[in-house]
């Protein structure tokens, strides 16, 4: 067994099941074994060394969040379980007629007395639906009902729905979203989440996107799995994430692309990340955050695009940032941008 | 739950089989992180390969009177998790599949140039140099050579999982290490570097 590995080369090593455990997870007798081949074969101690570091360097991407998602699976199986051996239903004619059913009658019937009297009640205080907006240039994060967090960039508005067996919100301008996964208590299945835009439905379980309905309506996912469903066209688009799908308002174009998805949420952590953005393109972004006319004085060279992170804590240290990285003079003069 | 750590795959399977709870329980318990693992790098897919362990359970669960014995539950596993994935992918068009394969990397490869820079000079560059190139290698190889580091199974094992002859699972992962290995070789810029200066110093005391 010995002789065999005089002739090994480094790969020979490296694909050796006896060498593999030795490196990986070694017995004391693989210890002893190799330790005493490598002193006695001191020309080959190169290869050993080579075939080590091979194997160390095969390395594969880790399964993110994995702890999470054993326990989720396991969630997922035990309902799914659970559903597929539930006796059937008993047949209407089966089913005891109770003695006492009269009694059930009467405090069933109070009951709906007191929630009409909550139900007017209810209509004359509280508001129809929670609103919450942003003014230009102000981020704003707010938790919801459930605990998923909302933020919304500036100039932005959401609305919330009923909450009741599905979680709805109605969104303006930008937000992006974090969303708890839930399930019904009673039926254990997942409790929907929905942000409607003009354009599209974005339903969700549990992940992590950017949703913006400016002038194009723009969806960029981060984590986890969405499901657009274009209103026009009543079409669905399942998302991955990195995934980013733009809508046209004018003419509902759709165009789909892969993009680091962070370069769009960045925003949320008071900053921008500038991927190859354009003169034209930035003008637009300063005028759908901040409600600022933006006047563009020298014609700027098309083909600059600029990289680079920049703080938008405070608009006025933005326009310095800004006048660095394009070489370019933004000065503000009230509500106006100009760029020289 | 009752512990199962002093009993054999062949026992803890009949348990399963014979309607034991607490042994179905313990067999996700013990194989679950693997698995997803395994899947996630033949997949690539995180949602997708949670769907396939889900439902390979599920169907375990539902015809555990009819399914066949195993001395090893985690080859029987990864076997049949396998082939739920390729089904899956095989249900998706080939273009989503590329898609897939390119997020996959390009998460990877966001280090900044900086970053790379400076990871280039320390010590454990080498093995991080070798681990970007594994990705060029075929997915076979990839596999296998994932399979023979990281599943504890034989290459019998290995061989009969991914319906290959044991020898050519050998040839796939001797393959990608001798590309690997041929990487590993290619003198770095750093390296260079006090050669050349060594050259042209000779160059002069020779004169």
């Amino acid at each position: 067994m010995e002789e065999r590995y005089n002739q090994y080369t480094v790969a020979d090593f490296a694909a050796d099941e006896d060498f593999i455990r030795w490196v990986k997870n070694p017995s004391q007798a693989d210890i002893v074994f190799w330790e005493q081949w490598i002193s006695q074969h001191p020309t080959k101690a190169s290869s050993v060394k080579d075939a080590r570091i091979l194997i160390e360097a095969v390395q594969f991407p880790e399964y993110p969040n994995l702890k999470n998602s054993i326990d989720q699976v396991w969630r997922r199986i035990e309902n799914s379980r659970q559903y597929s051996t539930r006796p059937l239903p008993t047949t209407f004619e089966e089913e005891e007629v109770h003695p006492s059913s009269s009694v059930w009658w009467k405090i069933a019937a109070t009951f709906t007395g007191l929630l009409m009297m909550a139900g007017i009640a209810y209509y004359f205080v509280l508001p129809k639906n929670q609103i919450y907006q942003t003014a230009y240039g102000e981020t704003r994060r707010v938790v919801l009902p459930d605990g998923s967090i909302a933020t919304l960039n500036g100039n932005s508005s959401l609305e919330l729905g009923k909450w009741e067996d599905q979680r709805e919100v109605w969104l303006e301008g930008e937000a992006y979203f974090s969303v708890q996964k839930r399930e019904d208590e009673k039926t254990k299945t997942p409790i929907k989440f929905i942000v409607h835009t003009s354009d599209v439905d974005v339903n969700v379980l549990g992940t992590q996107f950017t949703v913006s309905d400016h002038q194009q309506t723009r969806v960029v996912l981060n984590e986890g799995k969405i499901e657009l469903m274009l209103i026009d066209k009543k079409e669905r688009i399942v998302m991955q994430p990195g995934d980013l799908i733009e809508i046209d308002k004018g003419d509902k174009q759709l165009v789909k692309r892969t993009v680091n998805p962070v370069v769009y949420s960045s925003w949320k952590d008071n900053e921008w990340i500038l991927d190859g953005i354009s003169l034209k393109e930035i003008a637009k972004r300063l005028e759908d955050t901040y409600g600022l006319k933006v006047v563009v004085k020298k014609d700027p060279d098309p083909a600059v695009k600029v990289t680079g992170v920049v703080p938008t804590d405070d608009l006025d240290k933005l326009l310095i940032a800004l006048s660095t990285v394009f070489n370019m003079e933004f000065k503000r003069q009230g509500n106006e941008v100009i760029i020289e | 739950m009752r512990d199962f750590s002093s009993y054999s795959d062949l026992e803890i399977w009949s348990s399963f089989r014979a309607g034991d709870e607490d042994a179905f329980a313990y067999i996700y318990q013990h194989q679950a992180s693997s698995l997803l693992k395994y899947g996630y790098q033949i997949g690539k897919d995180k949602a997708l390969v949670e769907d396939c362990v889900h439902d390979l359970f599920i169907h375990l669960s539902l015809h555990r009177a009819t399914i066949n014995d195993t001395t090893s539950i985690k080859y029987y596993l990864f076997k049949s998790l396998r082939r739920k994935i390729i089904e899956a992918l095989d249900r998706q068009q080939t273009g989503e599949r590329h898609l897939k394969t390119y997020f996959y990397w390009t998460e990877k490869k966001s280090k900044s140039f900086e970053e790379n820079l400076i990871a280039e000079q320390t010590t454990e560059t080498q093995v991080q140099n070798l681990a970007r190139h594994l990705k060029d290698l075929p997915p076979r190889q990839q596999e296998a050579l994932y399979l023979v580091y990281y599943s504890n199974l034989s290459y019998e094992e290995i061989a009969s999982i991914m319906s290959l002859q044991v020898r050519t699972v050998y040839n796939h992962v001797h393959t990608g290490l001798e590309t690997l290995r041929s990487k590993m070789k290619e003198p770095g810029f750093e390296r260079i570097i006090p050669l050349l200066i060594l050259a042209l110093a000779l160059q002069y005391s020779a004169h």
